[in-house]
């Protein structure tokens, strides 16, 4: 396979979530990532062409950066396939088993990890700094912090998914990305630590209504989130919790 | 026409999200900073950015979930905030609590647009598939630029008709409500740093993640206390 497939591939990932649906998931974004593949394979075959954009317009899901590892093992498997060494049924399920491992790993290390650790460090490097120049410095490398792992995920995906084909399941555990993990996690519970300490110094200033409309609000949120799912009520509530308390500081 | 400008301008950034790239460019301590830098106010830009940064960190797009769309919510929130807290400095504390539920409301009509995009996302697949003959090319690259011209063009038309309904109802509102109703309200920002707060802790599922998150905040309360 040529290098300027794999970089069309590549660049055509960043458009994997672009034509999200319910009856497909990522498909339309998982084929037109892999297309160039087919163009390579098939060249101006149209009969072939054809019979690869629908195998690959099936159900497929998966966390958008992790689907590298998909698009790599796939192009690995289209090759055996195109030499008559592997057959369209294997691939066909190597892509559906995939699903689980793509979606929990990426959910856990980004959604979960590296996305929240990136954004309150924002947030507390925002209240550290107060210069704008430095400010603007400082979310430069706020994007950096959460874009290295991004796009090594999505380049080294395609890279070792190629490498491995249908052995890219062995390596797709949580314990060969716990370094991110771990990184990150320390981050984000440093730096959510740091601001709220920070807030409650701000903004509670020893006033007695506002510890309570901070502590129940904090806690209520948490709670709310965490047993019941409930986001909206999590976010209205404490701002209900905080009227009641400045009307009553109004009528006293 | 500068309206209709930078507006498209988020527009774009919003497809970040989730539609192409995502390189966390919708994240609203980004955007507020570009509101901040467009319309020359960048201090206050930001801090309404970062008063609402932390309530949607704790969203996790887990698979096909529904999630509030907040960071398209944000850009609106700031930029109407950045418009009237100076003239109406005396409310501040009330223009907090309006642009907060304003934003949550929107946060939820663009996730029920965003529903409904995906549904019509799935005629646009079987037009992709239905079409896919053994004598012609794929189209795949056409029905995914018309999904996201789609997307763009809601969340176009979500910004410009929510920042004008926003500027439409602050106007008549802020003529009603009285400076001495302040102290009413005066806990509001308090409430939602709080609630942010509280969300992104729900992110961190180990109950002993959670205790060290307690003891670094109490340190760190402590600390500057003391100095």
């Amino acid at each position: 396979m040529q290098r300027n497939v794999f970089i069309k591939v590549f660049i055509r990932s960043f458009f994997m979530q672009s034509g999200w649906n319910y009856k497909s998931l990522l498909s339309l974004g998982f084929c037109f990532s892999i297309l160039p593949v087919a163009r390579y394979l098939y060249k101006k075959d149209k009969a072939k062409t054809a019979a690869f954009v629908k195998r690959h317009l099936s159900f497929i899901n998966g966390h958008p950066f992790f689907m590298s590892y998909a698009l790599g093992a796939t192009i690995r498997l289209e090759e055996e396939i195109e030499k008559g060494n592997s057959g369209v049924e294997q691939l066909v399920k190597f892509k559906e088993a995939l699903i689980g491992p793509l979606g929990a790993l990426g959910d856990q290390i980004f959604w979960a990890s590296v996305k929240p650790a990136t954004f309150t460090l924002g947030v507390l490097g925002f209240f550290l700094i107060e210069n704008i120049n430095l400010r603007l410095t400082f979310l430069c490398l706020l994007a950096i912090l959460y874009n290295v792992p991004h796009l090594y995920i999505r380049i080294v995906g395609i890279i070792r998914g190629y490498k491995e084909g249908f052995s890219v399941f062995k390596f797709l555990k949580i314990e060969n990305f716990k370094q991110i993990r771990v990184f990150y996690s320390i981050l984000g519970v440093i730096s959510i630590g740091l601001v709220t300490g920070w807030i409650a110094a701000s903004y509670i200033n020893l006033n007695i209504p506002a510890i309570i409309v901070f502590v129940l609000s904090l806690g209520f949120a948490l709670y709310t989130k965490s047993k019941k799912s409930k986001t909206y009520l999590a976010m209205i509530f404490p701002v209900v919790i905080a009227l009641i308390v400045g009307f009553i500081n109004y009528i006293v | 026409m500068e309206l209709l400008l930078y507006s498209l301008f988020f527009a774009i950034i919003c497809l970040d999200k989730k539609h192409a790239f995502q390189f966390a460019l919708s994240q609203p301590i980004l955007t507020s900073t570009f509101i901040g830098l467009l319309l020359d106010a960048v201090v206050p830009a930001m801090y309404f950015g970062l008063l609402v940064q932390l309530l949607w960190l704790g969203n996790l797009p887990f698979g096909a979930s529904k999630t509030p769309e907040g960071n398209i919510s944000s850009i609106i929130g700031t930029w109407l905030y950045v418009e009237y807290h100076a003239v109406y400095a005396a409310n501040g504390q009330f223009i907090i609590l309006f642009l907060f539920i304003y934003i949550v409301i929107i946060s939820y009509l663009a996730s029920k647009t965003e529903t409904y995009l995906r549904h019509v996302n799935v005629r646009l697949f079987d037009y992709a598939y239905e079409s896919m003959q053994e004598d012609t090319n794929p189209r795949i690259g056409k029905v995914l630029s018309a999904a996201l011209g789609l997307q763009l063009l809601a969340n176009w038309i979500t910004i410009v008709s929510t920042l004008l309904t926003g500027r439409l109802i602050l106007n008549h509102l802020l003529n009603y409500i009285s400076t001495d109703l302040s102290e009413i309200w005066q806990f509001v920002d308090v409430a939602i740093w709080a609630a942010g707060i509280g969300l992104v802790i729900s992110v961190y599922k180990d109950i002993k993640l959670k205790k060290i998150i307690v003891g670094i905040a109490l340190i760190t309360l402590l600390t500057i206390e003391v100095i």
